[in-house]
Protein backbone atom coordinates (compact mmCIF):
# COMPACT_ATOMS: atom_id res chain seq x y z
CA UNK A 1 0.00 0.00 0.00
CA UNK A 2 1.24 3.36 -0.70
CA UNK A 3 -0.07 6.90 0.22
CA UNK A 4 0.44 10.35 -1.46
CA UNK A 5 -0.85 14.01 -1.05
CA UNK A 6 -3.80 12.53 -4.06
CA UNK A 7 -3.62 9.02 -4.71
CA UNK A 8 -3.85 5.56 -2.85
CA UNK A 9 -2.55 2.99 -4.06
CA UNK A 10 -3.64 -0.79 -3.12
CA UNK A 11 -2.19 -4.00 -4.77
CA UNK A 12 -4.36 -6.13 -6.76
CA UNK A 13 -5.49 -9.07 -5.00
CA UNK A 14 -6.68 -12.29 -7.09
CA UNK A 15 -9.18 -13.15 -5.08
CA UNK A 16 -11.95 -11.46 -2.64
CA UNK A 17 -11.05 -11.19 1.19
CA UNK A 18 -12.65 -12.95 3.92
CA UNK A 19 -15.47 -10.37 5.99
CA UNK A 20 -14.38 -7.52 8.01
CA UNK A 21 -15.29 -7.52 11.72
CA UNK A 22 -18.71 -6.44 12.82
CA UNK A 23 -19.37 -2.38 12.02
CA UNK A 24 -16.49 -2.13 8.94
CA UNK A 25 -16.22 -2.00 5.53
CA UNK A 26 -13.81 -3.61 3.74
CA UNK A 27 -12.20 -1.80 0.42
CA UNK A 28 -10.04 -3.79 -1.68
CA UNK A 29 -9.16 -3.94 -5.48
CA UNK A 30 -9.18 -7.16 -8.16
CA UNK A 31 -8.07 -6.65 -11.59
CA UNK A 32 -11.39 -5.07 -12.63
CA UNK A 33 -11.79 -2.74 -10.64
CA UNK A 34 -12.25 -1.68 -6.89
CA UNK A 35 -14.71 -3.83 -4.15
CA UNK A 36 -16.01 -3.62 -1.00
CA UNK A 37 -17.53 -6.65 1.43
CA UNK A 38 -19.37 -5.73 4.43
CA UNK A 39 -19.28 -7.25 7.40
CA UNK A 40 -22.48 -9.62 6.46
CA UNK A 41 -19.98 -10.81 3.97
CA UNK A 42 -22.13 -9.43 0.70
CA UNK A 43 -19.52 -8.02 -2.29
CA UNK A 44 -20.45 -4.25 -3.71
CA UNK A 45 -18.65 -3.75 -7.25
CA UNK A 46 -17.80 0.07 -7.49
CA UNK A 47 -16.52 0.03 -10.55
CA UNK A 48 -19.10 -0.17 -13.07
CA UNK A 49 -19.21 -2.74 -16.06
CA UNK A 50 -20.53 -1.53 -19.05
CA UNK A 51 -20.32 -5.00 -21.45
CA UNK A 52 -23.30 -6.14 -21.94
CA UNK A 53 -25.16 -6.40 -26.09
CA UNK A 54 -26.73 -3.60 -27.37
CA UNK A 55 -28.86 -3.36 -30.42
CA UNK A 56 -31.01 -0.27 -31.04
CA UNK A 57 -33.47 0.41 -33.87
CA UNK A 58 -33.10 2.86 -36.87
CA UNK A 59 -35.46 5.02 -35.69
CA UNK A 60 -35.20 9.03 -37.18
CA UNK A 61 -32.53 10.99 -38.65
CA UNK A 62 -31.06 14.33 -38.55
CA UNK A 63 -30.62 16.17 -41.58
CA UNK A 64 -28.50 19.16 -42.17
CA UNK A 65 -30.96 21.13 -44.44
CA UNK A 66 -33.12 21.19 -41.03
CA UNK A 67 -35.93 18.27 -42.29
CA UNK A 68 -36.05 15.41 -39.72
CA UNK A 69 -39.07 13.71 -41.58
CA UNK A 70 -37.82 10.09 -42.63
CA UNK A 71 -39.59 7.20 -44.44
CA UNK A 72 -40.44 3.85 -42.49
CA UNK A 73 -40.07 1.52 -45.64
CA UNK A 74 -42.01 -1.37 -45.15
CA UNK A 75 -40.30 -4.42 -46.96
CA UNK A 76 -41.50 -7.81 -46.62
CA UNK A 77 -38.10 -9.05 -47.44
CA UNK A 78 -36.44 -7.58 -45.08
CA UNK A 79 -35.77 -8.68 -41.35
CA UNK A 80 -38.13 -7.49 -38.69
CA UNK A 81 -40.05 -5.97 -42.11
CA UNK A 82 -38.45 -2.37 -42.21
CA UNK A 83 -35.80 -0.41 -43.58
CA UNK A 84 -35.66 3.97 -42.72
CA UNK A 85 -34.21 6.75 -44.72
CA UNK A 86 -34.84 10.01 -44.67
CA UNK A 87 -37.24 11.24 -47.03
CA UNK A 88 -35.51 13.29 -48.86
CA UNK A 89 -32.11 11.71 -48.99
CA UNK A 90 -28.84 14.22 -49.06
CA UNK A 91 -25.54 14.40 -48.07
CA UNK A 92 -25.39 14.71 -43.92
CA UNK A 93 -27.70 13.47 -42.87
CA UNK A 94 -27.71 11.62 -39.99
CA UNK A 95 -29.03 9.31 -36.97
CA UNK A 96 -27.82 9.68 -33.48
CA UNK A 97 -28.06 7.59 -30.51
CA UNK A 98 -25.88 7.26 -27.34
CA UNK A 99 -24.36 4.61 -26.07
CA UNK A 100 -22.58 3.43 -22.80
CA UNK A 101 -19.80 0.87 -23.60
CA UNK A 102 -17.18 -0.69 -21.50
CA UNK A 103 -13.25 -1.33 -22.33
CA UNK A 104 -12.69 -3.96 -24.45
CA UNK A 105 -13.15 -6.37 -27.72
CA UNK A 106 -16.22 -5.48 -29.52
CA UNK A 107 -18.36 -6.89 -32.20
CA UNK A 108 -19.57 -3.60 -34.35
CA UNK A 109 -23.26 -4.87 -36.87
CA UNK A 110 -25.33 -3.24 -38.28
CA UNK A 111 -28.33 -4.73 -40.36
CA UNK A 112 -29.15 -2.45 -43.72
CA UNK A 113 -30.38 -3.14 -47.33
CA UNK A 114 -29.00 -1.95 -50.03
CA UNK A 115 -30.84 0.12 -53.38
CA UNK A 116 -30.77 2.14 -56.20
CA UNK A 117 -30.87 5.27 -54.07
CA UNK A 118 -28.42 3.70 -51.57
CA UNK A 119 -25.61 6.37 -50.47
CA UNK A 120 -22.56 5.61 -48.34
CA UNK A 121 -22.53 5.66 -44.81
CA UNK A 122 -19.99 6.27 -42.32
CA UNK A 123 -20.25 5.13 -38.78
CA UNK A 124 -18.37 6.67 -35.67
CA UNK A 125 -18.28 6.02 -31.98
CA UNK A 126 -17.45 9.90 -31.21
CA UNK A 127 -14.90 11.08 -33.56
CA UNK A 128 -13.41 7.65 -34.57
CA UNK A 129 -14.73 5.89 -37.44
CA UNK A 130 -15.41 2.17 -36.94
CA UNK A 131 -17.42 1.73 -40.67
CA UNK A 132 -17.89 3.05 -43.71
CA UNK A 133 -20.33 0.90 -46.25
CA UNK A 134 -21.94 1.31 -49.16
CA UNK A 135 -25.71 0.78 -49.54
CA UNK A 136 -25.72 1.33 -53.36
CA UNK A 137 -26.94 -1.63 -55.42
CA UNK A 138 -28.33 -2.36 -59.17
CA UNK A 139 -31.04 -3.69 -57.50
CA UNK A 140 -32.85 -4.30 -54.15
CA UNK A 141 -30.57 -6.18 -51.68
CA UNK A 142 -32.14 -7.05 -48.54
CA UNK A 143 -30.69 -8.13 -45.16
CA UNK A 144 -27.44 -6.72 -45.91
CA UNK A 145 -25.20 -7.27 -42.41
CA UNK A 146 -21.75 -5.85 -41.54
CA UNK A 147 -20.13 -6.68 -38.53
CA UNK A 148 -16.66 -5.69 -38.19
CA UNK A 149 -14.41 -6.26 -35.13
CA UNK A 150 -13.46 -2.85 -32.54
CA UNK A 151 -11.50 -2.11 -29.36
CA UNK A 152 -13.19 -0.11 -27.07
CA UNK A 153 -9.76 1.68 -25.17
CA UNK A 154 -11.74 3.74 -22.39
CA UNK A 155 -15.21 3.58 -21.17
CA UNK A 156 -17.64 6.12 -21.90
CA UNK A 157 -20.81 6.94 -22.85
CA UNK A 158 -20.71 7.95 -26.40
CA UNK A 159 -22.42 9.29 -29.05
CA UNK A 160 -22.62 7.02 -31.93
CA UNK A 161 -23.50 8.32 -35.20
CA UNK A 162 -24.20 6.93 -38.97
CA UNK A 163 -23.54 9.61 -41.36
CA UNK A 164 -24.08 9.91 -45.01
CA UNK A 165 -20.64 10.95 -46.67
CA UNK A 166 -20.84 10.32 -50.17
CA UNK A 167 -23.21 9.27 -52.92
CA UNK A 168 -23.28 5.18 -53.66
CA UNK A 169 -22.07 3.50 -56.25
CA UNK A 170 -25.38 5.50 -57.89
CA UNK A 171 -26.23 9.38 -57.27
CA UNK A 172 -28.26 8.53 -54.47
CA UNK A 173 -28.15 9.41 -50.47
CA UNK A 174 -30.15 6.95 -48.75
CA UNK A 175 -29.26 5.75 -45.61
CA UNK A 176 -31.30 2.39 -46.00
CA UNK A 177 -30.63 0.31 -42.33
CA UNK A 178 -33.10 -1.30 -40.11
CA UNK A 179 -30.74 -1.75 -36.90
CA UNK A 180 -27.42 -1.54 -35.24
CA UNK A 181 -25.76 -3.10 -32.78
CA UNK A 182 -22.80 -3.87 -30.07
CA UNK A 183 -22.04 -7.18 -28.51
CA UNK A 184 -18.86 -7.68 -26.31
CA UNK A 185 -16.50 -10.70 -27.79
CA UNK A 186 -16.01 -13.69 -26.03
CA UNK A 187 -12.68 -14.27 -25.36
CA UNK A 188 -10.73 -16.07 -27.96
CA UNK A 189 -8.31 -18.33 -26.98
CA UNK A 190 -9.41 -21.86 -27.86
CA UNK A 191 -12.84 -20.06 -30.03
CA UNK A 192 -11.27 -19.74 -33.55
CA UNK A 193 -11.20 -16.07 -35.83
CA UNK A 194 -13.69 -13.55 -36.30
CA UNK A 195 -16.55 -14.33 -38.41
CA UNK B 1 -9.72 2.70 10.19
CA UNK B 2 -7.21 -0.77 9.90
CA UNK B 3 -4.90 -1.11 7.02
CA UNK B 4 -3.45 -3.79 5.34
CA UNK B 5 -1.17 -4.28 2.64
CA UNK B 6 -3.90 -5.06 -0.01
CA UNK B 7 -7.51 -4.38 1.76
CA UNK B 8 -8.40 -1.65 4.26
CA UNK B 9 -11.22 -2.03 7.04
CA UNK B 10 -13.45 1.20 7.23
CA UNK B 11 -15.44 2.09 10.59
CA UNK B 12 -19.15 2.23 9.14
CA UNK B 13 -20.57 6.11 10.14
CA UNK B 14 -23.41 6.26 11.89
CA UNK B 15 -23.73 9.70 10.32
CA UNK B 16 -22.77 11.95 7.32
CA UNK B 17 -19.30 13.04 8.77
CA UNK B 18 -17.81 16.17 8.96
CA UNK B 19 -16.92 17.48 5.35
CA UNK B 20 -13.45 17.78 3.84
CA UNK B 21 -11.30 20.47 3.20
CA UNK B 22 -11.82 22.55 -0.07
CA UNK B 23 -10.50 20.88 -2.93
CA UNK B 24 -10.42 17.23 -1.12
CA UNK B 25 -12.82 14.39 -1.50
CA UNK B 26 -14.14 12.49 1.28
CA UNK B 27 -14.18 8.63 0.93
CA UNK B 28 -15.91 7.12 3.53
CA UNK B 29 -18.61 3.52 4.64
CA UNK B 30 -22.12 3.99 6.21
CA UNK B 31 -24.14 0.62 6.72
CA UNK B 32 -25.46 0.52 2.67
CA UNK B 33 -21.92 0.98 0.55
CA UNK B 34 -18.99 3.37 -0.04
CA UNK B 35 -19.77 7.29 -0.60
CA UNK B 36 -17.68 10.04 -1.30
CA UNK B 37 -18.66 13.59 -0.17
CA UNK B 38 -16.94 16.68 -1.27
CA UNK B 39 -15.92 20.12 0.21
CA UNK B 40 -19.68 21.61 0.43
CA UNK B 41 -21.66 18.65 1.55
CA UNK B 42 -22.28 16.88 -1.38
CA UNK B 43 -22.70 13.36 -1.47
CA UNK B 44 -22.41 9.96 -3.83
CA UNK B 45 -23.44 7.17 -3.67
CA UNK B 46 -20.87 4.53 -5.15
CA UNK B 47 -22.95 2.06 -5.80
CA UNK B 48 -20.92 0.69 -8.38
CA UNK B 49 -22.25 -2.46 -11.01
CA UNK B 50 -25.98 -1.53 -11.84
CA UNK B 51 -27.79 -5.11 -13.22
CA UNK B 52 -30.21 -5.43 -15.60
CA UNK B 53 -32.99 -7.40 -14.59
CA UNK B 54 -34.96 -7.54 -18.27
CA UNK B 55 -32.12 -8.21 -21.06
CA UNK B 56 -33.30 -9.45 -25.26
CA UNK B 57 -30.61 -11.00 -26.91
CA UNK B 58 -31.48 -11.18 -30.89
CA UNK B 59 -30.55 -14.93 -31.74
CA UNK B 60 -27.37 -14.72 -33.69
CA UNK B 61 -27.91 -11.78 -35.12
CA UNK B 62 -25.70 -9.60 -32.67
CA UNK B 63 -24.19 -12.73 -30.54
CA UNK B 64 -20.28 -13.07 -30.66
CA UNK B 65 -19.95 -17.23 -33.07
CA UNK B 66 -17.49 -19.90 -31.96
CA UNK B 67 -18.04 -21.38 -35.45
CA UNK B 68 -15.63 -24.10 -36.74
CA UNK B 69 -15.97 -22.53 -40.58
CA UNK B 70 -15.10 -19.00 -40.85
CA UNK B 71 -17.62 -19.48 -43.31
CA UNK B 72 -20.38 -19.36 -41.55
CA UNK B 73 -22.92 -17.33 -42.54
CA UNK B 74 -26.02 -15.35 -40.67
CA UNK B 75 -29.47 -15.51 -42.20
CA UNK B 76 -31.30 -12.89 -40.51
CA UNK B 77 -34.86 -14.05 -43.20
CA UNK B 78 -37.98 -12.37 -42.65
CA UNK B 79 -40.10 -15.12 -42.03
CA UNK B 80 -43.90 -13.74 -42.12
CA UNK B 81 -45.43 -15.58 -39.90
CA UNK B 82 -42.92 -15.40 -37.14
CA UNK B 83 -42.30 -12.62 -34.03
CA UNK B 84 -41.06 -9.46 -35.55
CA UNK B 85 -40.17 -11.32 -39.18
CA UNK B 86 -37.36 -12.16 -37.90
CA UNK B 87 -35.73 -15.37 -37.17
CA UNK B 88 -31.88 -16.07 -37.44
CA UNK B 89 -29.50 -19.30 -37.62
CA UNK B 90 -26.09 -20.04 -38.98
CA UNK B 91 -25.74 -21.27 -42.52
CA UNK B 92 -24.25 -23.44 -43.40
CA UNK B 93 -25.00 -25.33 -39.92
CA UNK B 94 -22.23 -27.11 -38.51
CA UNK B 95 -23.11 -29.49 -34.95
CA UNK B 96 -21.55 -28.67 -32.38
CA UNK B 97 -21.49 -24.48 -33.56
CA UNK B 98 -21.94 -22.10 -30.50
CA UNK B 99 -22.72 -18.56 -30.50
CA UNK B 100 -22.09 -17.00 -27.15
CA UNK B 101 -22.88 -13.38 -25.45
CA UNK B 102 -21.29 -11.87 -22.20
CA UNK B 103 -24.37 -10.39 -19.74
CA UNK B 104 -23.85 -8.93 -16.64
CA UNK B 105 -26.33 -10.35 -14.28
CA UNK B 106 -26.65 -10.15 -10.58
CA UNK B 107 -26.76 -13.24 -8.40
CA UNK B 108 -30.14 -14.97 -8.15
CA UNK B 109 -32.94 -16.62 -10.07
CA UNK B 110 -33.67 -16.30 -13.47
CA UNK B 111 -36.06 -17.42 -16.60
CA UNK B 112 -34.99 -17.17 -19.86
CA UNK B 113 -37.61 -17.66 -22.55
CA UNK B 114 -36.91 -18.71 -25.80
CA UNK B 115 -38.78 -17.51 -29.26
CA UNK B 116 -37.46 -19.93 -32.10
CA UNK B 117 -39.24 -21.88 -34.97
CA UNK B 118 -39.32 -25.07 -35.51
CA UNK B 119 -38.90 -27.34 -38.47
CA UNK B 120 -37.30 -30.44 -40.62
CA UNK B 121 -33.96 -29.30 -40.97
CA UNK B 122 -33.64 -28.19 -37.08
CA UNK B 123 -31.45 -29.84 -34.76
CA UNK B 124 -31.00 -30.01 -30.75
CA UNK B 125 -30.36 -26.63 -28.71
CA UNK B 126 -28.38 -26.60 -25.64
CA UNK B 127 -28.59 -23.24 -23.76
CA UNK B 128 -25.54 -23.60 -21.52
CA UNK B 129 -24.51 -20.39 -18.73
CA UNK B 130 -20.58 -20.21 -17.75
CA UNK B 131 -20.25 -23.78 -19.23
CA UNK B 132 -22.73 -25.56 -17.99
CA UNK B 133 -25.16 -26.83 -19.54
CA UNK B 134 -28.65 -25.91 -18.47
CA UNK B 135 -30.64 -27.64 -20.80
CA UNK B 136 -31.43 -29.09 -24.00
CA UNK B 137 -34.51 -28.82 -26.53
CA UNK B 138 -35.45 -30.36 -29.34
CA UNK B 139 -36.12 -27.79 -32.27
CA UNK B 140 -37.14 -30.25 -34.90
CA UNK B 141 -40.61 -30.20 -36.59
CA UNK B 142 -41.58 -32.37 -39.69
CA UNK B 143 -43.38 -29.30 -40.80
CA UNK B 144 -42.53 -25.50 -39.72
CA UNK B 145 -43.99 -24.61 -36.63
CA UNK B 146 -43.50 -20.64 -36.03
CA UNK B 147 -43.34 -18.55 -32.31
CA UNK B 148 -42.25 -21.62 -30.62
CA UNK B 149 -41.20 -20.75 -26.93
CA UNK B 150 -39.36 -22.48 -24.52
CA UNK B 151 -38.73 -21.54 -21.06
CA UNK B 152 -35.78 -22.31 -19.29
CA UNK B 153 -35.06 -21.59 -15.59
CA UNK B 154 -31.41 -21.34 -14.47
CA UNK B 155 -29.58 -19.19 -11.25
CA UNK B 156 -26.82 -16.92 -10.95
CA UNK B 157 -24.42 -17.83 -7.92
CA UNK B 158 -22.56 -14.70 -8.31
CA UNK B 159 -22.50 -11.25 -9.56
CA UNK B 160 -20.73 -10.06 -12.26
CA UNK B 161 -19.98 -10.70 -16.38
CA UNK B 162 -21.63 -14.45 -17.34
CA UNK B 163 -21.66 -16.08 -20.14
CA UNK B 164 -24.62 -17.32 -22.29
CA UNK B 165 -24.12 -19.90 -24.94
CA UNK B 166 -26.18 -21.53 -27.29
CA UNK B 167 -25.28 -24.81 -29.28
CA UNK B 168 -26.45 -27.79 -31.00
CA UNK B 169 -25.90 -31.15 -30.33
CA UNK B 170 -22.94 -32.67 -32.30
CA UNK B 171 -24.82 -35.67 -32.48
CA UNK B 172 -28.87 -35.41 -32.55
CA UNK B 173 -30.69 -38.04 -30.45
CA UNK B 174 -32.77 -39.33 -33.90
CA UNK B 175 -31.79 -39.44 -37.42
CA UNK B 176 -34.11 -37.08 -38.82
CA UNK B 177 -32.83 -34.39 -37.04
CA UNK B 178 -30.32 -31.80 -38.55
CA UNK B 179 -28.25 -29.15 -36.79
CA UNK B 180 -30.40 -25.88 -37.69
CA UNK B 181 -31.19 -23.92 -34.61
CA UNK B 182 -33.38 -20.85 -35.46
CA UNK B 183 -34.08 -18.62 -33.18
CA UNK B 184 -35.59 -15.03 -32.77
CA UNK B 185 -34.89 -13.94 -29.66
CA UNK B 186 -34.20 -14.91 -25.83
CA UNK B 187 -35.41 -13.13 -23.22
CA UNK B 188 -34.00 -13.19 -19.84
CA UNK B 189 -35.70 -11.95 -16.72
CA UNK B 190 -35.05 -11.74 -13.02
CA UNK B 191 -36.93 -13.56 -11.10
Amino acid sequence: MRFDDTTWQLPIRSTHPSAPASGKRRLYALDDGWYSIDDAGIISKHSIDFRQPLLFFRDHMISVAGNPAYTRLVANSQAFNVVHYRTSPALGDKYEISVPIGKGDYIFGTLGARGTGGGTETFKLGSTTIGTFDYYAASSTYNVLERVEITIANADLYTFSAEVTANGGGAGFQALNTCHFFTPRIERSNNGDFI
Amino acid sequence: MILYRDKVDIDEQPSTPTLPGAGTLNLYADSAGLVAQDSVGATTDLTGQIYPERLVLWGVLSSDVLAFEKNAAFLPNPYSSQRHRFASYLNPSRAGEVFAYYVPLASGNYTMQVIGLEFSGSGVMVFSVDGDVIATRSMYDASAVFNVTYTLPFSIGRSGSHRIDISNLSSAPNATEDTYVILTKMIITKD
